[in-house]
């Protein structure tokens, strides 16, 4: 299979201050580089999908440790995150 | 108030997308729209803002987001948006230090050998001792004798800042009044913008008498109000509304015109230029301000998808 570092995730839930910053602060601490971004609020529900690139990231444990933080801080802010690494699309 | 736009710039690094959001969310902004990509290598963010809810002055808000842009790295620029979507029609330009890598004035005052009172006396106008008329009076006057040829010999040392060349094609190509509204001197502005293609410049005159300077000067270009007052004039001559004005600059002197225009960017600006430009720009490279302005692809692919809103 050939390499890629890249990951999708889709976030979605009832729109709020906050929502953007929660994700994308976790994204940064774990070094992660967003390369694409798209965001938008419909009728007030929050949808946002991103590619991001995360340097090293082969090893499953570390797609594991990435989907359990983002799941956490989604059920803190209110948000369904769902991420697919790009190489098993 | 209705909606901002907040536009990020730059070199790609992590965290441009956690920075600016992070701040928004503190003041309690709320984020509608956000469309970002990685375009031509560089990293562009647009945000539309719902800012009717916020926990501080606009203002407060608004050099927040410009401190975090200096400290990523990236251009930043925070517009209303009504006044971001007016299509920009007319750039004007200072001269030294946005256009042209050279100080003229400093370079002049070598060649005349009295380079060290020259920069005194600019010192004390940066610091508010004297008017920018008076300063600039009294630089000329020490300028006297100096031979034309050391001017003219002057000119081919000229160097444009990264990519100005390819910045005003494209700006001329998307249609735009382009502009140099300097307080040096028009040997200078006129040599550059023929160079370019510039279609107005608005600069001071050295008066010269049997092949030597007299260190006297006409023009009123001389402060910050009267750069202003030139570019409200070519406004008035093409018909268009200042707000469809574009402004670069990086010194005091710019101050007015940068806060009066539609879109007053600051390019390698000084401290005190910071508060009063809507984008702030501090890469070398002046391409950058294409994609802030909206005609070059970058943003236009970006903002394609905002539109359909």
């Amino acid at each position: 299979m050939e390499k890629d570092d890249r990951v999708v995730i889709v976030a979605v839930g009832k729109d709020k201050p906050g929502l953007i910053a929660g994700v994308t602060s976790i994204i940064s601490e774990l070094n992660g580089n967003i390369e694409d971004m798209d965001q938008v609020v419909l009728q007030e529900v929050f949808i946002m999908s991103l590619i991001v690139r995360f340097l090293n990231l082969e090893t499953k444990e570390k797609i594991e440790r990435l989907m359990d933080m983002l799941n956490r801080e989604g059920e803190k802010l209110g948000l369904k995150v769902h991420v697919y690494p790009l190489s098993r699309l | 108030m209705g909606n901002i736009i907040v536009t990020s710039i730059g070199r790609d690094r992590p965290g441009i997308v956690a920075g600016i959001s992070n701040i928004l969310y503190q003041h309690n902004a709320n984020i509608l729209k956000t469309r970002a990509s990685i375009l031509g290598g560089l990293f562009v963010m647009v945000m539309v803002v719902d800012v009717s809810k916020i926990n501080l002055k606009l203002e407060e808000l608004v050099s927040k987001l410009k401190e975090k842009g200096i400290e990523l790295g990236s251009g930043i620029s925070v517009e209303d948006e009504k006044v971001y979507r007016r299509k920009k029609k007319l750039i004007a330009f200072d001269l030294d230090g946005t256009l042209i890598k050279m100080e003229t004035l400093d370079e002049l005052a070598k060649a005349a050998g009295v380079y060290d009172e020259v920069k005194k006396i600019t010192r004390m106008a940066m610091e508010g001792k004297i008017g920018f008329r008076e300063a600039l009076k009294k630089r000329v006057k020490l300028l006297k004798n100096l031979p034309v040829e050391e001017v003219e010999k002057l000119k081919e040392r000229i160097e444009f800042n990264v990519g100005v060349q390819d910045l005003v094609k494209e700006l001329k190509k998307a249609g735009f009044v382009t502009a140099i509204i300097t307080g040096g001197f028009d040997v200078f502005a006129n040599y550059v913008a023929e160079k370019l293609g510039i279609d107005y410049v608005y600069a001071n005159r050295l008066i010269v008498r049997k092949g030597v300077l007299t260190g006297e000067f006409e023009g009123k270009i001389v402060s910050a109000r009267s750069k202003l007052k030139a570019l409200a004039e070519i406004a008035k001559k093409e018909g268009i509304s200042l707000s469809e004005c574009v402004a670069v600059g990086d010194g005091a002197n710019d101050i007015f015109i940068l806060k009066s225009s539609g879109l007053g960017i600051g390019y390698k600006p000084k401290k005190v230029v910071e508060n009063h430009a809507k984008a702030l720009v501090n890469s070398e490279d002046l391409r950058t301000i294409m994609a802030f302005i909206g005609g070059g692809q970058i943003r236009k692919d970006v903002i394609r998808k905002l539109k359909r809103r």
